[in-house]
């Protein structure tokens, strides 16, 4: 299978909030990634935003990670957001209806003062 | 290209389509059923009801010298032509690309024809993806692809899936609608791998429930349920001597 071409890292800007910063392509091989740093995300945690801005293209494996996410996040009574996105990674989230579900912001700072 | 979105990444044409409102069928044969997907949206997990499960079908083509890409390749030139008796796609002359629509046509219960489409919203060098529209007994996104493992090129059929409406929710826990799912899948991996000379090979698969919660909101997608009407149009087909 494809070798991992993605990072993860998390960070927590606010109480309850945690941002991760993704780096790199987001296909098949970001299933564990996502995995590990969306299980860290304790009972404490009310939202969970992406930071996409490094993520140049999303394949379909890709967008299917991030519904399995999306409904991981709302099973736990959490917000799913995300922020950074170009113009690929637009179109990926309006033809899979992500962003219906996903609350999509132009920057940090945008996404951080919906709360 | 016409109609798709192309950006370089990876070495890879990768291409989602440009999104659409509403689906518009290529144009069809005589005895093509289309009661139920001109003018439909896409629906796909999000917009489904049921719980969302992952269904993951692969087939080793052990013989095969093939790279990924020309397993793809192929899929995309001859995708009908893999399809098991038991449902026509109707898509255009052309091989697969982003942007296409294509109409279903899928036995039903009772000799019932269920006619419904999907939406490419995704395709690449090794993968392509489909969306279903509404109606479709299943919010899902389905991904062909291929990739090497050890040598040996092995082609996969993903699907994300959630039932559409609270009727199919019931067919799925029941096993009504999943095992020809499966055995669909299965046969369409067999005749792929059997263009390639490769026959008598196991399709291995595998179902993860990824979400046993429901989406209530989604509750009323069963105005477009495809089975109930079709089965409701089929008086008229008959009367017209057209068939289910």
């Amino acid at each position: 299978m494809s070798q991992p071409k993605v990072q993860i890292d998390v960070r927590s800007p606010a109480e309850g909030i945690r941002i991760l910063d993704i780096r790199g392509e987001i296909t098949a091989s970001a299933e564990e990634a996502l995995s590990a740093v969306s299980g860290t995300a304790g009972s404490d945690v009310r939202a969970i935003i992406l930071n996409l801005s490094e993520v140049p293209s999303i394949d379909s494996l890709g967008a299917g990670l991030l519904i399995t996410l999306l409904a991981r996040v709302r099973k736990q009574r959490q917000r799913l957001l995300a922020y950074g996105l170009n113009e690929h990674c637009r179109h990926a989230f309006e033809l899979t209806h992500l962003d219906e579900m996903v609350g999509v912001y132009t920057d940090e700072a945008e996404a951080l003062g919906s709360f | 290209m016409v109609g798709s979105q192309t950006m370089q990444a990876v070495g890879h044409s990768v291409k989602w389509a440009d999104p659409v409102d509403r689906l518009t069928i290529p144009p069809l044969p005589k005895e093509a059923i289309n009661t139920n997907t001109e003018g439909r949206r896409t629906t796909g997990p999000v917009r489904g009801f049921g719980s969302l499960w992952r269904r993951t079908y692969a087939i080793r083509l052990v013989t095969s010298t093939a790279t990924p890409a020309e397993v793809v390749r192929v899929w995309k030139e001859r995708f009908a032509s893999f399809w098991p008796s038991g449902g026509r796609y109707y898509g255009t002359d052309k091989p697969i690309e982003a942007g296409d629509v294509a109409l279903l046509n899928l036995s039903g219960p009772a000799g019932v024809t269920i006619a419904t489409g999907i939406l490419v919203i995704y395709a690449d060098d090794e993968s392509f993806c489909f969306i279903s529209a509404q109606g479709h007994m299943f919010g899902g996104m389905i991904t062909f692809s291929a990739h090497d493992e050890n040598g040996t090129p092995v082609a996969q059929v993903q699907a994300l899936l959630r039932a559409s409406d609270p009727l199919f929710e019931i067919t799925v826990r029941l096993g009504i609608a999943t095992k020809p799912e499966d055995q669909f899948w299965q046969g369409a991996l067999k005749n792929l791998a059997a263009y390639f000379g490769v026959e008598g090979q196991p399709v291995s698969q595998q179902a993860v429930l990824l979400d046993s919660s429901l989406q209530w909101s989604k509750a009323k997608n069963l105005w477009y349920n495809a089975a109930i009407r079709n089965g409701l149009h089929m008086p008229v087909r008959w009367l017209r001597g057209q068939g289910a």
